[in-house]
């Protein structure tokens, strides 16, 4: 897919394990030959600036480097440390930019912790392309919830449809907050391949079409509720608006770094279960 | 054409191929590849370069400073482009299935480390040794190591292709049986492919423990599993004829831009596999083919619409004998049916009833032009015929109106039922119809939307469901039912259809415009225990034989004596 333009921000705290992301990153070029690839470097450090500029020249593809300035903390803080909301506002940002920098057709949004398997824009691109409703489709990226210890469950989010809600559960018009249930579930176990309409999907490995990402307004979390994040809304801005439909792609099976409490990164590959409702 | 690294089973595999093989090749061999090494083994395969003869060599080699290893290709196997020296396998190639096969059987010789030697032969562990069953083509090397097998003294190691090193160890490749499908329940359970032998790809339910071990001893002849000129018997020969040539003509791709994948392509799809298991040269082609000079027959889908009348005139005039197969959508008018019916040889219907309303139509035409053929499905679900179900529904077909997925998404929420639909969306009302589904379901969790499913993913919704729903109000006959039925699902199928009476004797008929006979019919499939009822479907490849007169009869009919 040459018309095609590989988006990631970074915010500093990757380079643990930024070598390896590459490697997949490289994989990924080979095989999707992508018009650009663009990376916001959010960071503040000239360091990180220096490390990614070396590791643009290893891409086999056109790699454009933007800087940010909307770190709130110091680069060495951890992601842990920063509140959820400033993480998310923060987030919705660089997608902001990001999509009114890219100029190719399709954009792929990848984040700097998601592994994509090498075939993710071909399968990716060709469910997205032959299903007219669906205006983003997602890869399987497997995610720890908080409620279920030991369990491995793809992020891909099942939202109550009529009714937006406050995290208070009053509802006020004027709001138009969805009430995000959970991790989707009803099967035991995770289809093998397939595309399969959701209600939200996150960013992480997610391809659209630049005039999809542009046609909806991307909204950071509203503060006072803190169940939802800037892809959750942009999930529901998508079906309120356009009446588009967001998709998972199963058989798109990527790999997510976590960072551990103790320090140390964990590479959640598989999606061990769904759990059901 | 495309550079890329796969991550298999068997190590990295770097590979310099074209979109639509590779993703076939993904989509069909990952899983089943034998663990065959811990460690990554790196395979650079070029499609490069064409000698003066005019064939295609392939380079391997299992690293760094590893001794690279040739084959060459037929060039039957791919369409060679010889401007650009390069190997293009076409999305409608018939081929790519052989060149999937192709590259299986060419792996273990290309990144074998040094020292090893794949040989073409069978082998067994008996008593903790290997035991090779060597020979040429139909040597019944296989029979013979299932004759250990079944005597009880042996275990399975490897079929066609054994590694074999220096100091006499044994390692097995291909880990599944190549055997003729009848045998197939002997051994266990049947796999997915069939290869052009028209044999079928069984895991053996009796493996060795260990798949490397010392050798012990060698029966028969062994013979190097392929070398320079390889071409074995699996690759259809152009030359050496070994049936008659069919073209099975249909819409390969949406006529727009959009796929508008459907049961006749499907259909088409299984009939020229499954002739192909019968040894005849069965070829797809799309609608704007008419190089008629390397078949005997086409076989064309369809009869009532312009573009089909068009590549069937077409073909007619050109004084190719013509079978039509007919998958008529509703009762078209006498005049839209005509110009096809009156220039086929033969026309081919799924259904008594639908034979019956072209006897009506034509009585001017012969009575034993039009035959009734049964409809196939692949082999792969009887493998899931009587296993545990949950009480759910599952549709397989089009997102569309006249497909009429809303009243049984109404049916499933009054009875509290989960369903999965699953199929293409890319019908131009599509848009507007998963937006008025997914309004219906609103916050009731038991709808799932699938996009198109295909191979294992489909047969695993297969699988999970218990009663199958095809409420159309339109529907020739329903391959998507007929599937199910084979996977072991009730069904319930519309009235509104050519095979409605014979689905009819094995699951329950519907009224697509009343939700509640749609319940009705549900709640009663729920209430019966899975399986076939008495119907045992046919595989493509059976279904497939019953054409072989058909065509016959009509080539005999028309070439001169």
């Amino acid at each position: 897919m040459a018309d095609l333009t590989i988006a990631t921000p970074f915010a500093g705290y990757e380079l643990p394990y930024l070598d390896r992301w590459l490697e997949h990153l490289r994989d990924l070029c080979i095989c999707a030959d992508p018009a650009e690839v663009l990376w916001l470097d959010n960071s503040l450090s000239p360091m990180f600036g220096e490390y990614l500029l070396d590791a643009s020249t290893t891409i086999p593809a056109p790699v454009r480097i933007l800087e940010e300035r909307l770190k709130i903390a110091d680069p060495a803080t951890a992601k842990a440390d920063l509140p959820w909301e400033a993480k998310e506002v923060q987030a919705s940002l660089m997608w902001q930019r990001a999509r009114l920098e890219v100029e190719t057709e399709w954009i792929l949004c990848l984040e700097s912790d998601v592994i994509p398997p090498p075939n993710t824009v071909e399968l990716l691109g060709e469910a997205l392309a032959s299903s007219p409703p669906v205006g983003a489709i997602s890869g399987t990226i497997p995610e720890r919830p908080h409620r279920v210890p030991n369990a491995i469950v793809p992020m891909v989010w099942r939202m109550r449809i009529g009714e937006d809600t406050t995290i208070r559960g009053l509802p006020e018009p004027g709001l138009h907050v969805p009430a995000v249930d959970r991790y989707l579930g009803l099967n035991p176990d995770c289809p093998r391949d397939g595309m399969e309409i959701v209600d939200g999907i996150p960013f992480g490995c997610m391809l659209s079409r630049r005039s999809t990402l542009l046609s909806v307004p991307l909204e950071p979390t509203w503060p006072p509720c803190n169940v939802y994040g800037s892809d959750q809304l942009f999930s529901r801005n998508l079906r309120k608006l356009r009446k588009l439909h967001v998709a998972v792609h199963w058989g798109v099976r990527c790999g997510h770094i976590k960072k551990m409490p103790d320090g140390t990164f964990e590479d959640l590959r598989n999606v061990t279960h769904i759990p059901t409702d | 054409m495309l550079h890329i690294s796969l991550r298999t089973s068997i190590g990295v595999l770097r590979v310099t191929t074209d979109w639509p093989t590779l993703i076939y090749f993904l989509r069909a061999r990952m899983h089943p590849w034998p663990p065959w090494e811990e460690r990554d083994i790196a395979v650079e395969v070029r499609l490069g370069s064409l000698d003066e003869a005019g064939d295609l060599w392939l380079t391997g080699d299992s690293g760094p400073g590893a001794r690279p290893r040739t084959i060459r290709v037929a060039d039957s196997v791919f369409e060679i482009d010889r401007d650009s020296i390069r190997g293009i396998v076409p999305r409608e190639s018939v081929h790519k299935g052989v060149v999937l096969e192709w590259l299986w059987y060419a792996l273990p010789i290309c990144c074998a480390p040094d020292g090893w030697e794949a040989l073409h032969a069978a082998a067994v562990e008996r008593g903790g040794r290997a035991v090779l069953f060597g020979g040429g083509s139909d040597a019944r090397k296989t029979t013979r190591a299932l004759r250990g097998m079944q005597a009880g003294d042996a275990r399975f190691l490897a079929d066609d292709i054994v590694l074999l090193n220096r100091s006499g160890l044994v390692r097995g490749w291909d880990t599944t049986l190549h055997i003729h499908p009848g045998r197939a329940g002997m051994v266990g359970t049947e796999g997915s492919t069939f290869d052009s032998a028209g044999k079928t790809r069984v895991s053996a339910a009796n493996l060795a423990e260990r798949q490397e071990l010392h050798i012990a001893e060698i029966l028969g002849e062994m013979e190097p599993h392929a070398g320079e000129g390889f071409d074995s018997t699996w690759i259809p020969k152009r030359n050496g004829l070994r049936g008659l040539r069919v073209a099975v003509q249909n819409r390969m791709e949406g006529l727009g831009p959009l796929s508008f994948f459907g049961g006749d392509i499907v259909h088409a799809r299984g009939y020229a596999a499954g002739l192909r298991h019968h040894g005849m040269e069965a070829t797809l082609r799309g609608l704007d083919w008419a190089d008629y000079h390397d078949c005997d027959i086409v076989h064309l889908m369809h009869v009532q619409y312009d573009w089909a009348q068009e590549a069937g005139l077409r073909a007619a005039s050109a004084g190719v004998p013509l079978v039509v197969s007919a998958i008529t959508h509703g009762s078209p008018p006498k005049g839209i049916l005509e110009p096809l019916v009156t220039a086929a040889a033969k026309v081919l219907c799924y259904s008594e009833s639908e034979r019956a309303f072209y006897l009506r139509g034509f009585p001017e035409q012969p009575t034993e032009k039009f035959v009734v053929v049964p409809m196939g499905v692949p082999a792969d679900l009887y493998a899931l015929h009587g296993v545990t179900s949950t009480p759910s529904v599952f549709v397989a077909g089009t997102y569309s109106v006249e497909k009429n997925r809303l009243n049984v998404l109404r049916a499933c929420i009054k009875l509290n039922v989960p369903i999965t639909f699953a199929g293409p969306m890319d019908r131009e009302t599509s848009q507007e119809y998963v937006w008025q589904l997914r309004e219906e379901a609103g916050n009731w969790k038991g709808a799932r939307f699938f996009g198109l499913l295909h191979g294992s993913a489909l047969w695993d919704q297969y699988r999970r469901a218990h009663v199958h729903v095809d409420a159309a109000y339109i529907e020739p006959f329903g391959l998507g039912t007929l599937e199910a039925l084979a996977a072991g699902c009730n069904i319930v199928h519309t009235k509104h259809s050519w095979a409605a009476e014979d689905f009819a004797q094995y699951g329950s008929l519907c009224e697509p415009s009343d939700v509640d006979s749609i319940v009705a019919a549900i709640k009663h499939e729920l209430s019966r225990p899975r399986g076939w009822h008495g119907c045992r479907p046919l595989t493509w490849s059976e279904a497939a034989r019953v054409l072989i007169p058909i065509y016959t009869e009509v080539c005999g009919a028309a070439l001169p004596a």
